[in-house]
């Protein structure tokens, strides 16, 4: 609070000397306004970056810092064993997902697809984790089958609800019961970042539905430098 | 009564002339479907469709290749994108709406055989003002839509 009220105080001094410099003092209604505008918009100013939300960088650099979430988790992989990611030291793409998702996890696949293959050599030790947000439909067998139709390396995970509710709160996603009503059953509505892990589990980057499969090569490339 | 008879004439014509815009006023471009994974007997299917005549909706799209073709809208409220099956798809007087990846589709369900890439569907879309319009729509591989 004192930075904020430091700042509004040189901003109310500034404001002085530039509106005094124009004749239009203090004193008069326009300097007033324009003191009080000026306030305003130091407080938003300071304000800001208090309202953290998870965002990763517009210009496609790769956090220098690891994020403070995302990290460690274990689940039971598409083969039925059981994952603990701090027991693989690879780079991995992790996102949210359900084997019966019609539109969004089959666009990410494809996306994470074209990334792979503009990587080439460069994504040899990138691994994609799928983590099931459906474990009544998705057994271990399901994710096996479904992730075997994409040109991507990747291993399904799933478990216990409370297990994967456990990782969905410790990487800040997100996932809930959707439209019931569909013939297809319930649908499920989830977030829709996929995270970058780095060799030691930190998560270095968020990519947005936004993000094409070159932005997501150019940030992977930043990890072996 | 010749007068009456000019006027009623006149009235159909402008009628049928109104309906005919209408109903010649819809273009459908760009079809597609996504190929399916096996044993997921459901894909989504995505179009642009274009009026250039007076605001009608999308109410229902069929396929022999599925049971049931529902019309899913999305809604994305920060990062959680929201899915919704709903029974009119609006299409605004002179605009369009697109059917993309990632936005509003046509969600097929209970496929009958697999749809894999070269192969192609029959989608009938039905509109508000009574247009009905069959088309072809080719089945896309992953490999070419992550290419998009």
């Amino acid at each position: 609070m004192n930075t904020i009220r430091r700042w509004t105080q040189m901003g109310a001094d500034k404001w002085r000397e530039i509106m005094g410099g124009w004749g239009l003092g203090t004193g008069g209604w326009r300097g007033s306004l324009c003191f009080a505008l000026c306030n305003l918009l130091l407080l938003f100013m300071a304000c800001k970056p208090l309202e953290r939300v998870p965002q990763s960088d517009p210009d496609l650099t790769l956090s220098a810092d690891p994020y403070p979430f995302g990290g460690d988790l274990t689940l039971v992989d598409h083969d039925g064993n059981s994952f603990h990611l701090a027991d693989h030291q690879r780079p991995f793409l992790l996102f949210f997902g359900y084997a019966s998702c019609p539109d969004a996890c089959p666009q990410t696949m494809a996306r994470l697809a074209s990334a792979y293959t503009i990587l080439g050599e460069d994504a040899r030790d990138l691994r994609t984790l799928f983590v099931s947000v459906d474990p009544k439909r998705d057994s271990p067998e399901m994710l096996k089958s479904y992730l075997s139709h994409f040109d991507v390396p990747a291993v399904g995970l799933t478990g216990v609800q409370d297990s994967i509710d456990a990782v969905v709160k410790r990487y800040a996603a997100h996932y809930e019961i959707g439209e019931q009503n569909s013939a297809a059953g319930y649908l499920i509505d989830h977030s829709l970042y996929t995270y970058l892990l780095d060799q030691n589990g930190d998560l270095r980057f968020f990519f947005r539905p936004s993000h094409t499969a070159e932005d997501i090569a150019t940030v992977v490339r930043q990890l072996s430098r | 009564m010749r007068l009456c008879l000019f006027f009623i004439f006149s009235l159909i014509l402008l009628g049928v002339g109104c309906s005919d815009r209408d109903i010649s006023s819809i273009t459908i471009k760009n079809a597609w479907v996504r190929q399916n994974i096996p044993p997921q007997s459901v894909t989504a299917a995505y179009l642009a469709i274009h009026n250039e005549g007076m605001a009608t909706a999308l109410i229902s799209a069929s396929t022999p290749a599925a049971e049931v073709a529902e019309i899913h809208v999305i809604t994305t409220d920060g990062n959680i994108m929201r899915m919704k099956k709903i029974d009119r798809l609006p299409i605004p007087e002179d605009g369009s709406a697109t059917l993309q990846p990632g936005g509003n589709h046509l969600m097929l369900i209970g496929l009958r055989r697999d749809l894999a890439p070269g192969d192609s569907i029959a989608l009938t879309l039905t509109f508000a003002n009574g247009y009905t319009q069959t088309l072809r729509a080719p089945v896309v591989s992953f490999r070419d839509e992550g290419r998009r």
